[in-house]
């Protein structure tokens, strides 16, 4: 009976010992798996330009020291009406944003309403992979057609005491029915800041150089518009807006793969901590978007 | 009844109610039937045993305390009254042939008697209290509740989180995840009415007042007929009834609330009880710290007993909570905005019981139950309400034949308003259905034998929304008595349920009914068990489950593809009103085992449990289709609960008898849990939303859900209460220590970059909180 005591004893104290301590957390990365990454956006009327190629990366890498970027992809954009394949080449520049894939001929117009086809193929890790996806360019029709202020100060009211907002009213695309709002600041600095700010308590002594960054891109969009030409109204909202001075506010009408990269990429991590997949539109090894969207532009400018 | 469905259960109802006339000995026979009561404070105990001295022959008392011993050989008969912790009461009747005797009984608490501490059930064997108990019933009272060391003050909720089976998704939630399910499929009850999204400070503690509960039964599956509408359990609360005897009352005080319970008799022939609770941070450390934001609740619940006759009882209770948030980004702005919210539960009942005749006894209820929320963000003209309302009309009459054969048949009537909207500048939500689900129910209780307990059932659900579903859902329960000191049971059971839920970290959860877009959810339960009495008050149980989902619904993450709108306003903005695309439809199935060792009276008491349970969904749409394990689910659990008196113990073990009151009590709560499965991030890829984006981002795209685990999570809970008597009052000061070992569990991994170098961030849950309150009684 004693070592059954005995027993009973040490398990209850290995037990109680399990309650106190930190436990290690082991990042495995066993769920991963090579891919490609595309980030791709065919705009009509531009060149085939800033297609992206890098490769996925575990969570635990650095990415400054391993770069994601491939150099040495086949990348061909394909027109799916005429079946006519042109192959990209790579453009190497200094940092990330000026480096990607380009079509350096001049006989590929991308066409509203048209369909192309993007394909890939690269070895990554030693793996041979490739992907594809296919983007059909929203139909002509869309534009800016007004903004309610180009000039205001930081949230003012009207006289009996209401906020003014700022709305966009814009032309739709027939059928479209998903539209990307972005509000980038011209010169965003720690001086352009709106510190007396009804979102944050930021103080001048807190921004970092990469709190600027964060704060000078935000976007919004509308979805399940009619997918008929007419007008919708799009609103920039106040927490959009960081700075003083002039707004770049572009809006994309955007295709269907390029609207479920938007719609799911940035909110994979749910509130309790655990993820969930985002939509891809991808054939095979990729991920990221490859899309179509028709842009246009308004100035918005925040005073003092 | 057009529908073949409602033909079967007519038919299979006539057999439920065909009293079989054979097996039973045909000698001359009388009844007694009558109502068991507590001496102290006049409150029906509910569940007390009945039986005739020296023949097979008992009954239980309902949750009205009522009891019938419907045939009872003519003559002399001792009747023993039992109920744990409590005095036996012998009583000695006289039987005439075919008339009723009534005989009503107090019983009085064994601990006022001769101050003894050691409390235990005096006749009565726990094999034969575990016998009679439903397969997978866990019932609370609560000075077990309250024994509970818990965060700030004891909570219904998270006490049960402490059984086996029942599990909570972490530190920062009430909600109950029961043998495999998740906590919509669980029936909360409060007095009878449905409680819909029963949590206050967004899921931390639960909106019940311990103090005003008289006792709680945990069902974790395998009910009976009268019980449905949710796949996985019923918790089935009653609040107290109100002291007939005299004026008493309990007032607290913690770090979270203050809260107060009056009884008092209502004349000679009823009682009243009210509770309120109300929530002081804001009033006290808010203004200290000024930082946090401006939050409290309250809840109170008031309840009246009225005899109206010997044969009739009435009683009305009602319910009320709410919690309010205001959230201000910078409250040092100029021009301050934020974000306002405030949910909360209304419940009211009016219960009728009657004693139609002595074998017939009739229970009708008219419930009301609203769950209301609002949300709005002013600066973005965002508004939402979130409302379930409930009005029920429902009957259960039990008639008892003979002592071999109790059948209980019922009618329920609910009608549901579920609605949500949501108004935004871009468009409008409007969900909404008026479903009413009617149903009908009948089983029956046989006992061929005193060793052996059969409960057929058999319940009808018609739920009628935008589309009508009719489902019949057969229930079956068998016990077996081994021997004197061991049980062996078994149930099965179908059970549906027509209400999905849309859960929401931090906000309250969004209710939408069956319709055409989703259809009913559908569980088949089948349980297997054992009951051992070990050294009197010792009681061992063990079960094994399987149970099996099919069309459960879980919100889909990725709603925002898969919105469909119903058409346009006057500016083109879309009008959504169907629920098409916001849940993934799936199967799944959850198996386990569940061994518990329980002592409910002496000096020390609790119970210690293990359970292995395995659950497994596959949703549409999710994990590429592939089978996968739910977050909620841990392979391996131990709970080890004590509550101890510590100088009785100390008396008993050194042989020495106790004078006076016990004044010391010890808690400790222990848990082990094998970790959670969690989704690891799969792979990061850099991107940029737009081309006019001047940074880059890295973001996510898990490829394996729930595919690894998270460290075990392990807790220990201690508390120390003093209790001094002065007279008339007495006072109860406590602390309590949660997570005493200050073990950093894991609540999750947070993944980021920042400047391309990886940035892991393991975020805990709860550290060591030590707590402190005071309790008066007087």
């Amino acid at each position: 009976m004693a070592p059954m005591k005995l027993r009973f004893v040490a398990v209850t104290f290995a037990l109680l010992l399990s309650s106190c301590g930190d436990p290690t957390v082991k990042i495995t990365n066993d769920s991963y798996e090579p891919r490609i990454v595309v980030e791709g956006l065919l705009l009509p009327g531009n060149s085939v330009s800033g297609i992206r190629i890098t490769r996925n990366f575990t969570a635990d890498r650095n990415i400054n020291s391993a770069p994601v970027v491939i150099d040495d992809a086949i990348v061909a954009i394909v027109d799916v009406a005429s079946g006519a394949s042109f192959a990209l080449s790579f453009h190497a520049g200094a940092d990330f944003h000026t480096t990607y894939y380009e079509y350096p001929g001049n006989d590929l117009t991308i066409l509203p309403g048209g369909t192309y086809r993007l394909e890939v193929s690269a070895r990554i890790d030693g793996v041979s992979l490739s992907t594809r996806a296919t983007t059909t360019v929203p139909a002509a029709g869309f534009r800016i057609a007004g903004i309610s202020h180009d000039r205001l100060p930081y949230r003012p009211r009207t006289e009996d005491g209401e906020f003014i907002d700022v709305k966009v009213q814009i032309e739709r695309s027939p059928g479209t029915s998903f539209y990307l709002l972005t509000a980038v600041p011209v010169e965003p600095s720690v001086e352009n800041f709106i510190f007396d700010n009804a979102f944050t308590d930021e103080k001048p002594e807190d921004l970092s150089p990469g709190d600027i960054i964060d704060f000078s891109y935000n976007y919004e969009w509308i979805q399940n518009t009619p997918p008929t030409a007419g007008i919708s109204t799009m609103d920039v909202f106040w927490w959009d807006l960081w700075f003083y001075g002039e707004h770049r506010v572009v809006i994309y009408a955007a295709d269907d793969n390029y609207a479920r990269f938007l719609q799911t990429f940035d909110e994979v991590q749910e509130e309790d901590g655990n993820f969930h997949e985002p939509v891809f539109s991808f054939e095979g090894d990729g991920m990221g978007y490859f899309g179509s969207a028709i842009a246009d532009t308004v100035g918005l400018t925040i005073t003092r | 009844m057009p529908h073949k469905a409602l033909r079967r259960f007519a038919l299979i109802l006539l057999c439920c109610l065909a009293h079989p006339a054979t097996g039973i000995a045909q000698t001359l026979t009388g009844s007694v039937s009558g109502f068991v009561r507590d001496t102290a404070d006049g409150e029906g105990l509910i569940r007390a045993t009945v039986l005739v001295e020296g023949l097979p022959l008992g009954s239980l008392t309902n949750i009205q305390g009522y009891y019938v011993l419907p045939k009872v050989p003519v003559g002399q008969q001792t009747l023993v009254f039992t109920y744990i912790g409590y005095a036996a009461v012998r009583r000695t009747v006289t039987i005439t042939p075919d008339t009723d005797t009534r005989l009503d009984v107090r019983l009085q608490p064994e601990v006022l008697l001769g101050q003894e501490v050691v409390i235990r059930a005096d006749s009565m064997r726990a094999a034969e209290m575990l016998f009679r108990k439903p397969i997978s019933q866990i019932r609370l009272n609560p000075a077990q509740i309250n024994a509970l060391p818990q965060v700030a003050e004891s909570d219904l909720l998270r006490s049960l989180q402490s059984l086996p089976g029942v599990l909570p998704l972490s530190d920062f939630s009430s909600a109950l995840y029961v043998r495999g399910g998740t906590p919509d499929q669980n029936l909360y009850l409060l007095d009878g009415t449905d409680v819909y999204n029963p949590e206050h400070t967004f899921g931390i503690f639960s909106t019940f007042n311990t103090d005003a509960i008289k006792q709680a039964d945990m069902s974790k599956g395998g009910f009976g007929a009268e019980y449905g509408g949710r796949l996985s359990s019923v918790l089935d609360v009653t609040n107290l009834d109100g002291n007939r005897e005299q004026f008493e009352g309990t007032a607290s005080l913690s770090l979270l609330s203050a809260k107060t319970t009056l009884q008092a008799p209502l004349g000679e022939r009823g009682s009243l009880s009210g509770s309120i609770r109300r929530t002081y941070f804001d009033q006290t450390i808010a203004h200290a710290i000024g930082d946090i934001p401006d939050y409290w609740f309250y809840d109170g619940n008031l309840k009246a007993y009225l005899e109206l006759s010997p044969r009739d009882q009435l009683t009305i209770s009602t319910y009320g909570g709410r919690d309010y948030l205001d959230v201000i980004f910078n409250p040092d702005a100029a021009d301050p905005t934020g974000i306002a919210i405030d949910w909360g539960n209304k419940t009211g009942s009016l219960r009728w019981t009657r004693v139609i005749t002595p074998k017939l006894f009739g229970t009708f209820w008219l419930t009301g139950s609203r769950f209301t929320s609002d949300f709005s963000l002013p600066i973005a003209a965002v508004t939402e309400r979130n409302v379930v309302t409930d009005v029920t009309f429902k009957g259960n009459v039990e008639h008892h034949y003979s002592d071999a054969l109790t059948t209980r048949f019922g009618f329920e009537e609910k009608n549901l308003n579920v609605e949500y909207n949501q108004d935004f500048p871009e468009g409008h939500i409007s969900l909404g259905h008026e479903p009413k689900h009617l149903v009908m129910y009948a089983t029956s209780s046989l006992r061929p034998s005193s060793r052996w307990e059969i409960e057929p059932g058999l319940r009808f659900n018609q739920f009628s929304s935008d589309k009508t579903f009719r489902n019949l859902a057969p229930r079956l329960s068998v016990k077996h008595r081994l021997t004197d000191t061991f049980n062996l049971r078994a149930a099965t059971g179908v059970y549906y349920q027509y209400l999905h839920r849309v859960p929401r970290f931090a906000f309250t959860d969004i209710f939408i009914s069956s319709n055409q877009h989703q259809a009913e959810s559908r569980a088949v339960h089948a349980i297997v068990g054992m009951q051992k009495e070990w050294a009197r008050n010792v009681q061992i149980e063990i079960e094994a489950f399987w149970k099996d989902y099919s069309n459960i619904y879980q919100f889909n993450q990725n709603f925002l593809t898969d919105f469909t709108e119903d058409g346009y306003d006057e500016q083109d903005n879309p009008i959504l009103s169907n629920t098409s695309g916001v849940f993934n439809r799936g199967d799944g199935h959850s198996t386990g085992f569940e061994a518990m060792l329980r002592k409910d009276s002496g000096a020390i008491t609790g119970w210690l449990a293990y359970s292995l349970a395995r659950t497994e969904y596959s949703f549409d749409g999710i994990n590429g289709d592939r089978a996968y394990t739910p977050r909620h689910d841990r392979t391996h659990v131990i709970n080890a609960v004590s509550n101890i008196d510590v100088v009785g113990a100390w008396r008993k073990a050194h042989g020495r008898h106790r004078a006076g009151g016990g004044n010391w009590t010890l808690g400790a709560s222990f848990v082990y849990g094998s970790g959670q499965p969690i989704t690891d991030p799969g792979s990061g890829y850099v991107t940029r939303s737009s081309p006019h984006q001047d940074t880059w981002w890295v973001r996510y795209a898990p490829t394996e859900i729930n595919g690894v685990r998270i460290p075990a999570y392990s807790r220990l809970d201690l508390s120390l209460t003093y209790k001094h008597d002065y007279g008339s009052w007495s006072m109860a000061p406590y602390l309590q220590v949660f997570n005493a070992g200050n073990r950093a569990n894991v609540w999750f991994i947070d993944y980021d970059f920042n400047n391309g170098a990886p940035d892991v961030e393991v975020v805990n849950m709860f550290p060591l909180l030590p707590t402190f309150g005071v309790t008066f009684t007087f």
